[in-house]
C-alpha cells in the first residue's frame, strides 16, 4: 500500500469509526444473546446463563479492544492518541515537565556539543583524497632524544622504497616578509616537494601545482598562496597567477592559489604560502644544506603500515654506509616509525577529548536517572489510573505503549531543546577552544552529530522510560482499586529509586574527583613562577630581511636604534632585546665545551639553549642577577668574549667553586673562549609545565640567526596603550619593516596554559552539573520518603519517639545512599582517573586530598539536601498525621 | 469422551474459512458449525474468534453483510470472497501436505530407517 492509500483508508476508517463501533456492538450483543439462550436451554437460570456467556467470550470490552487492535489504523491512532494524552498530561504537570525537559536538554545539549568536537577531531576523515592510506613516517634519534628526518633520508626513502605509491616532504617553514602589497607583513611559508598537492589529492582553486623542474636546487622562484592570503593581501585578484610578488626582497612568481578549505596536514604549522623545497635529487649526506624534513606517504594498495615501517627501517639502516663517519654514531639506536596520519594529527588531544566525552555522558546518565526517578514518583501516583485502564481492557502491551509514549514525548522535546542548547554550546566552544584542538578541524553540527543526538535521545527515552513503564504497566488491579488502599508498589519503588540515587552519587563522585584533580593540577601549574615578572611587560617580534639587512652591523644598528627610541617613549620603564623570548616556542641552541674538559668525539657535545640579549634585558623582565654583572652596551659586539649563565647551568655543569671567570666555548672547535661574567635566575623558557633548562646568554651580536629578535618592554602601567606608539617608532626607523605578534607577556603565559585551563573548566562545569542533579535527585527521594511515611512517623511520635530520633531516621536513609554512592564512586575513580594521568601536572591521579575534598563536598551537599525534608518529618504533628489517614 | 483439543496456532483462520465455505454464517454460527463438524473435539476461544473475523475481513478473504437470523434477529453474516476461496484452497492443500509429511514421520518404524 502506498502511503497515500494508507492515509485515505485511515481517513475513511476514522470517518466510519462510529459505524464500525455500533456494528461491533450489535454483533457481539447478538452473540451473547445466542449463547445466553443456548445456556438457558441447557438448564441455567437467565442471570447465570448471561454471566457464563460473558465469561466464555472473555470479557466484552477486552474482545472489542482486541478487534480494534486488528486494524493498523488503530495502532497508529493509539499512538497519536497516546501522544496527545501524554502532552496533555505533561501540560497538567508543568513542574515535572519543565524540570524533566530542562534536565534532559542540558544533558543532551552538552553531550551533543562535546560530541561535535570529538566528531571534528577524531571521527571526520582528513580533508584529503583517500586519507586512510596516508601515513606519517618519522625517525627517532636517541642521540638527540628527538624525532627528526634529515632530508637525505627522505630522498633515500623516496627513491628506494617498495611500499608507497608516493612520498612527500615539507620543511618546518620559515617566516618571510611580504612587501609590495599594502603594509609589510610577516608570512609563514613552507617549502614542500613538488608532488605535495598531488599526493594529498588537492586541486588548486586557481593556477596549478608545482612542476618537477621548479623543485630542483636553483630552480625558479615560485609560490602558491592560500585562499586567506590571496584575499587579505591581494583582494582576491582573479588574475594573480603569473604575477610577481616580493618575499624578503626577492621576486616570486605566483603559480597557484589553494582552495578555501585547504588544511595543512600538520596542525603545528599554519603556512600562508608554499614554496618548492628544492631538495637535491640524489641522496647527499655531505651537502652543506642538510635540513630536516617531515614526511607523509601514500601507501601503495594492499601494503600494511607494518610492512611500510619495515621497508623504511631497512632503507634507513642501509644508508649508514653512505653517511660520513662522523655522523654514524648519531644514528645508533635509530628507530623508524610509520603511523596513520590521522593519529599523528589528533594523537595528543584524543585521550583528553574521550575523557570529556565520557564525563559529559556521565552527566547525561545522571540526568536520565533523575528523570526516571521523577517518573517513578509520578507512576506511584498513577497506580489507580493504570489499574482502571487494565480493568477496562487494556493489555500490558497497550499500557507499556502508553507509558513509553510519554517517555518518547519527553525525550523528543528534551532532545529538540538539547539541540538548540548544543547550537549555542558549539558557538561557545568555537570561541573558547584552545588552538591545539581548534586547528584539527572546524566543529559544526553536521549529519553524524545529528545522528548522535538522535541516538542519545532514543537511548534516554528507553533509559528513563522503560523501567518505570515496566513496573507501572503490571498493576495489581484488585488491590489498587480497593478504596483507600495505599499503593502497593511503594516499597518496591523506594528500593529502586534509592538504587538510582546511589548510581547518581557514584557518577557524580567520579566526576568531582576528576575535576578536582584537574583544578588542583591547574592551580599548581599556574602557580609556577616563570622566573621573571610578566606584569606590564609587552613583547614585540620582528624579523629583518636578509636582502636589506645583510651585515651584522646593519642588524645591530637597527635594534639598538629601536631599543633607544622605545626607551624614550613616555610611560616606558625599560626596554630589552632577546633572540629567545620565553613562552614563544622559539629554540636556538648550541653545543658547548667547558674549559679544561677533554674535547669529546664529534657529535657528542652537550647542547644548551642560547639567547642573545641587550644589557637591559634582565632588568626589564626582572630576572634576578645572582652574582657578577649584566652586559654593558660596549659588549654588544660580535666577538665580546663574555657570557652570562643561568642558575641551572651552574648547578648542572659548574657545580664546584665560583662560576665567575670560568670559560666556555660555544659552537665548533676553534671558536673563542667566553668568560662567565654573571649568573642569573632560571626561567621556564619552554612553558610552566617544563623544567627550567640551562641557558647561556650572549651579548646581541646581530649574527645571521639573530635577524629574528624580540623586544621586551616594561611600562609604568598596562603597556597595551603603547602599541600604536611602538608601531610609529618602527615605521620611523624603517617603513618597510613589519612588526608582528605583539602581545603582553602575561598573555603569552596564559596562552601557554590555555589547553589545560580549557579541560579543567569543562570538566568542572560537568562536575558541577552532576552535583546539582544528584542533589536534586536525593532531595526528591528523601522528600518523597517523608511524605509517604508521614503516617508511620506520626505513629512513632505518638508512641513516644523524639523528633531528634525521627530526624536521625530520615537522615540515616540519605546517609546510606550517599555512603554507598561514595564507596562505589571511589572504586570506579581508581579505575577511571588513570586515564586523566597525562592531563595532570605534578599530582597523582589518586591524590588523597582531592578525593577527600570531593567526598566532603558531596557529603555536605547531600546532607543539606536531606536535612530539609528531615526537618519537615521531625516537625510532624502526630495528631494531624494520624487524622490524615 | 476424550478431553477437547486446543486449537493449533494459526489454524483458526483456516477453520473459519472452511466453516463459511459451506454457506454464509454469523459469528455464533461459525462457532457452532466448527464444534459440530469437529464433533465437539475442538474448543475455540470465543474471545479470539471475533478479532480473527475482523482481520480476515480486513485482508479481503471474507466479506460481511447484515441479515436476519433463524430467530428473526438482525445478525452479521460472513461469506467467502473469490480470493478468500482461493486462499482457503491453497491453505488446505498446504495443510494436507504438511499433515501427510508429519504423519509419515511419526509413523516411521525403526526397521524403515
Amino acid at each position: 500500500m502506498t502511503f497515500w492509500s494508507r492515509f485515505t483508508s485511515w481517513l475513511n476508517a476514522t470517518l466510519r469509526r462510529s459505524r464500525m463501533e455500533s456494528d461491533m456492538d450489535a454483533e457481539l450483543r447478538f452473540h451473547i444473546d445466542q449463547q445466553t439462550a443456548h445456556n438457558i436451554a441447557g438448564g441455567m437460570s437467565p442471570k447465570e446463563a448471561r454471566r457464563d456467556a460473558l465469561i466464555q467470550l472473555g470479557g466484552l470490552e477486552q474482545v472489542k479492544e482486541a478487534i480494534r487492535d486488528t486494524r493498523w489504523q488503530t495502532r497508529l491512532d493509539n499512538f497519536f492518541r497516546d501522544v496527545r494524552f501524554s502532552l496533555r498530561h505533561l501540560r497538567k504537570d508543568r513542574r515535572f515537565a519543565f524540570g524533566a525537559i530542562l534536565v534532559l536538554a542540558l544533558g543532551i545539549g552538552a553531550s551533543t556539543a562535546i560530541f561535535s568536537v570529538v566528531n571534528a577531531a577524531l571521527l571526520r576523515p582528513l580533508p584529503y583524497h583517500d586519507p586512510s592510506r596516508l601515513v606519517w613516517a618519522d625517525e627517532f634519534m636517541s642521540h638527540f632524544n628527538n624525532w627528526m628526518v634529515p632530508n637525505p633520508e627522505f630522498t633515500n626513502w623516496n627513491i628506494n622504497n617498495h611500499s608507497f605509491e608516493a612520498m612527500l616532504a615539507y620543511n618546518l617553514g620559515t617566516e618571510s616578509n611580504l612587501t609590495g602589497a599594502g603594509e609589510p607583513e610577516r608570512i609563514e611559508a613552507i617549502g614542500v616537494t613538488a608532488n605535495f598537492l598531488t599526493v594529498l589529492g588537492i586541486q588548486p582553486a586557481l593556477g596549478r601545482s608545482f612542476l618537477p623542474e621548479e623543485d630542483k636546487p636553483g630552480g625558479p622562484l615560485v609560490v602558491i598562496l592560500t585562499d586567506a592570503l590571496w584575499r587579505r593581501k591581494f583582494s582576491a585578484d582573479p588574475a594573480i597567477v603569473g604575477k610577481s610578488i616580493d618575499f624578503d626582497g626577492q621576486a616570486y612568481t605566483v603559480v597557484g592559489v589553494l582552495p578555501v578549505n585547504f588544511r595543512f596536514p600538520d596542525k603545528t604549522l599554519t603556512p600562508e604560502c608554499l614554496f618548492p623545497s628544492q631538495l637535491p635529487a640524489k641522496v647527499d649526506w655531505t651537502s652543506k644544506s642538510l635540513s630536516l624534513a617531515r614526511v607523509i606517504g601514500r601507501l601503495a594498495p594492499g601494503v600494511s603500515i607494518s610492512q611500510a615501517q619495515a621497508d623504511l627501517a631497512t632503507l634507513a639502516a642501509n644508508s649508514n654506509s653512505a653517511i660520513p663517519a662522523a655522523f654514524v654514531h648519531m644514528r645508533q639506536g635509530l628507530q623508524v616509525q610509520v603511523i596513520p596520519l590521522q593519529q599523528k594529527i589528533v594523537g595528543d588531544v584524543r585521550s583528553a577529548l574521550l575523557v570529556l566525552l565520557l564525563a559529559v555522558l556521565f552527566v547525561l546518565l545522571i540526568a536520565c536517572v533523575n528523570v526516571a526517578n521523577l517518573q517513578l514518583a509520578r507512576m506511584a501516583g498513577r497506580h489507580k489510573e493504570m489499574a482502571v485502564r487494565a480493568a477496562i481492557g487494556a493489555g500490558r502491551a497497550r499500557l507499556l505503549q502508553l507509558l513509553l509514549t510519554e517517555g518518547i514525548c519527553l525525550a523528543a522535546i528534551g532532545g529538540a531543546a538539547g539541540l538548540l542548547l548544543a547550537v549555542f554550546g558549539v558557538w561557545l566552544l568555537r570561541i573558547s577552544l584552545p588552538a591545539t584542538i581548534a586547528q584539527i578541524g572546524v566543529i559544526s553540527i553536521d549529519r553524524p552529530v545529528l545522528l548522535f543526538t538522535f541516538a542519545v535521545t532514543c537511548f534516554t527515552a528507553i533509559l528513563f522510560g522503560l523501567a518505570p513503564a515496566l513496573r507501572a504497566s503490571n498493576p495489581d488491579v484488585i488491590d489498587a482499586l480497593k478504596d483507600g488502599a495505599r499503593s502497593t508498589g511503594l516499597s518496591l519503588h523506594r528500593g529502586y529509586r534509592a538504587a538510582l540515587v546511589v548510581a547518581e552519587f557514584t557518577l557524580a563522585f567520579v566526576l568531582l574527583i576528576g575535576s578536582g584533580l584537574l583544578i588542583r593540577s591547574f592551580m599548581r601549574l599556574s602557580s609556577v613562577v616563570p622566573g621573571f615578572n610578566p606584569t606590564n611587560v609587552l613583547t614585540v617580534n620582528t624579523d629583518l630581511p636578509m636582502a636589506k639587512y645583510s651585515t651584522n652591523q646593519q642588524r645591530q644598528a637597527f635594534f639598538v636604534q629601536i631599543v633607544d627610541r622605545l626607551r624614550g617613549l613616555p610611560g616606558v620603564r625599560s626596554v630589552g632585546l632577546t633572540t629567545q623570548l620565553p613562552f614563544a616556542g622559539r629554540w636556538s641552541s648550541s653545543t658547548f665545551l667547558l674549559e679544561g674538559q677533554p674535547e669529546p668525539p664529534p657529535g657528542t657535545k652537550p647542547t644548551v639553549l642560547t639567547s642573545e640579549i641587550s644589557p637591559d634585558y634582565f632588568q626589564t623582565l626582572y630576572i634576578p642577577l645572582i652574582s657578577g654583572r649584566a652586559f654593558t652596551l660596549g659588549e654588544l659586539d660580535l666577538d665580546s668574549p663574555v657570557v652570562i649563565v643561568s642558575a641551572t647551568f651552574v648547578k648542572r655543569f659548574l657545580p664546584d667553586g665560583s662560576p665567575l671567570s670560568k670559560r666556555i666555548r660555544l659552537g665548533a672547535t676553534g671558536s673563542q673562549w667566553n668568560t662567565v661574567v654573571g649568573v642569573v635566575g632560571d626561567i621556564h623558557n619552554a612553558g610552566l609545565e617544563h623544567d627550567t633548562d640551562p641557558l647561556v646568554y650572549l651579548p646581541y651580536s646581530g649574527k645571521i640567526h639573530a635577524k629574528f629578535a624580540s623586544i621586551v618592554l616594561r611600562g609604568e602601567q598596562d603597556p597595551r596603550n603603547l602599541i600604536s606608539a611602538i608601531r610609529t617608532q618602527f615605521a620611523d626607523v624603517d617603513p618597510l619593516q613589519p612588526v608582528f605578534d605583539i602581545a603582553t607577556m602575561q598573555q603569552r603565559i596564559d596562552d601557554s596554559i590555555e589547553t589545560p585551563r580549557f579541560y579543567m573548566s569543562l570538566l568542572t562545569l560537568f562536575a558541577a552539573l552532576a552535583l546539582l542533579l544528584a542533589t536534586v535527585g536525593i532531595f526528591g527521594v528523601i522528600s518523597y520518603f517523608v511524605s509517604q511515611r508521614t503516617h508511620e512517623i506520626g505513629v512513632r511520635m505518638a508512641l513516644g519517639a523524639e523528633s531528634s530520633q525521627v530526624l536521625r531516621l530520615v537522615l540515616g536513609q540519605g546517609l546510606v545512599m550517599v555512603l554507598l554512592g561514595l564507596t562505589l564512586g571511589l572504586g570506579s575513580s581508581f579505575l577511571l582517573t588513570r586515564y586523566l594521568a597525562n592531563l595532570l601536572f605534578d599530582i597523582s591521579p589518586n591524590d588523597p586530598l582531592t578525593i577527600l575534598c570531593a567526598a566532603a563536598l558531596l557529603a555536605l551537599v547531600a546532607f543539606a539536601a536531606c536535612y530539609v525534608p528531615a526537618r519537615r518529618a521531625a516537625r510532624v504533628d502526630p495528631l494531624i498525621a494520624l487524622r490524615y489517614e | 469422551m476424550s478431553k477437547p483439543l486446543d486449537l493449533l496456532q494459526g489454524t483458526l483462520d483456516m477453520l473459519i474459512l472452511k466453516a463459511i465455505s459451506l454457506g454464509p454464517l454469523h459469528g455464533y454460527g461459525i462457532l457452532l458449525r466448527i464444534q459440530q463438524i469437529s464433533k465437539d473435539r475442538l474448543t475455540i476461544q470465543q474471545g479470539s474468534l471475533y478479532p480473527a473475523l475482523y482481520r480476515l475481513e480486513h485482508q479481503g478473504w471474507i466479506t460481511s453483510e447484515w441479515g436476519e437470523s433463524e430467530n428473526n434477529r438482525k445478525a452479521k453474516y460472513y461469506r467467502l470472497t473469490p480470493s478468500g476461496k482461493r486462499k482457503f484452497q491453497s491453505e488446505a492443500q498446504e495443510w494436507n501436505r504438511m499433515a501427510d509429511v508429519i504423519a509419515g514421520i511419526l509413523g516411521t518404524k525403526p526397521e524403515e530407517v
